[in-house]
């Protein structure tokens, strides 16, 4: 049976996500989690499901997994790639503005990790609105070739890491 | 331009300037830190030692994300214009 569309059910998925997510992270204890803190919880989470949500889709789409995998097509999976990325959109837009309210929360705690991860989350979020508003066909592309670069992703991934490691109370 | 330029451009503008102006505060409050230091008694040696290793570290740090930012943003400007130009030179032929 076929109740709702795809596009409704990430909907459903990405609100009841919203709902739970600061229950979740409230949850742990009251002891260490400030409000800014959690806040930058929050923005780690929604920036890792944002982009894992892409980037296994694309792996998915690839010929060889198909392959490898079998029992669909590329073609099958097309009608998803809109939904998917704006969900991806909406999440990392989300994860962006919650990490810009946890590092304005606790400015003075600023170093060079969390300003260099700043910077490059801001790249990151130009590059990607410029990618999705240019009418112009060069900004396109060189919004295309900034935001898809793989040393800024991997540059990111550090920095996260780095910035909880460095933050964080185990 | 519509009015989802201007609020497109509002919002990559406040995306750009965000960390200048944490980083302009932070300034401020090391400076003031600095001129309340010059009062207080000076630390040990070893404590500066580690001080200079973390200074050089953050250093580092942000030297690389900026080379990386440079140079990402370099090579997707060379990469266009190239396109350009061989659009370019098609059109001729």
């Amino acid at each position: 049976m076929h109740f709702f569309s795809t596009n409704t059910k990430l909907k459903i998925f990405a609100l009841t996500f919203l709902l739970f997510a600061p229950t979740m992270v409230f949850a742990d204890d009251g002891e260490r989690n400030s409000t800014a803190v959690t806040i930058g919880w929050i923005g780690i989470i929604l920036g890792i499901i944002a982009n894992l949500s892409l980037v296994t889709f694309k792996i998915i789409r690839k010929p060889t997994i198909v392959k490898l995998v079998g029992g669909y097509d590329t073609q099958s999976l097309t009608p998803l790639y809109t939904p998917i990325l704006n969900f991806h959109i909406l999440f990392n837009s989300l994860g962006f503005f919650a990490g810009l309210s946890h590092g304005l929360m606790l400015i003075r705690g600023l170093d060079a990790i969390s300003l260099s991860l700043a910077m490059i989350m801001t790249v990151s979020m130009a590059s990607g609105i410029i990618l999705k508003y240019a009418p112009d066909k060069n900004t396109k592309f060189f919004s295309r070739l900034v935001h898809g670069q793989f040393i800024l992703a991997t540059l990111l991934i550090t920095l996260v890491i780095l910035h909880v490691l460095t933050h964080s109370r185990f | 331009m519509t009015i989802s330029t201007y609020g497109l451009m509002a919002l990559v503008i406040l995306a750009i300037g965000t960390p200048t102006i944490v980083f302009a505060q932070t300034e401020n409050e090391v400076n003031e830190g600095a001129s309340n230091g010059e009062k207080q008694s000076s630390t040990s040696t070893e404590s500066e030692h580690g001080g200079s290793t973390n200074s050089i570290n953050s250093s580092l740090i942000l030297f690389v994300t900026v080379i990386s930012i440079a140079s990402v943003v370099g090579y997707s400007t060379w990469k266009v214009y190239k396109a350009k130009r061989k659009a370019a030179s098609k059109n001729l032929v």
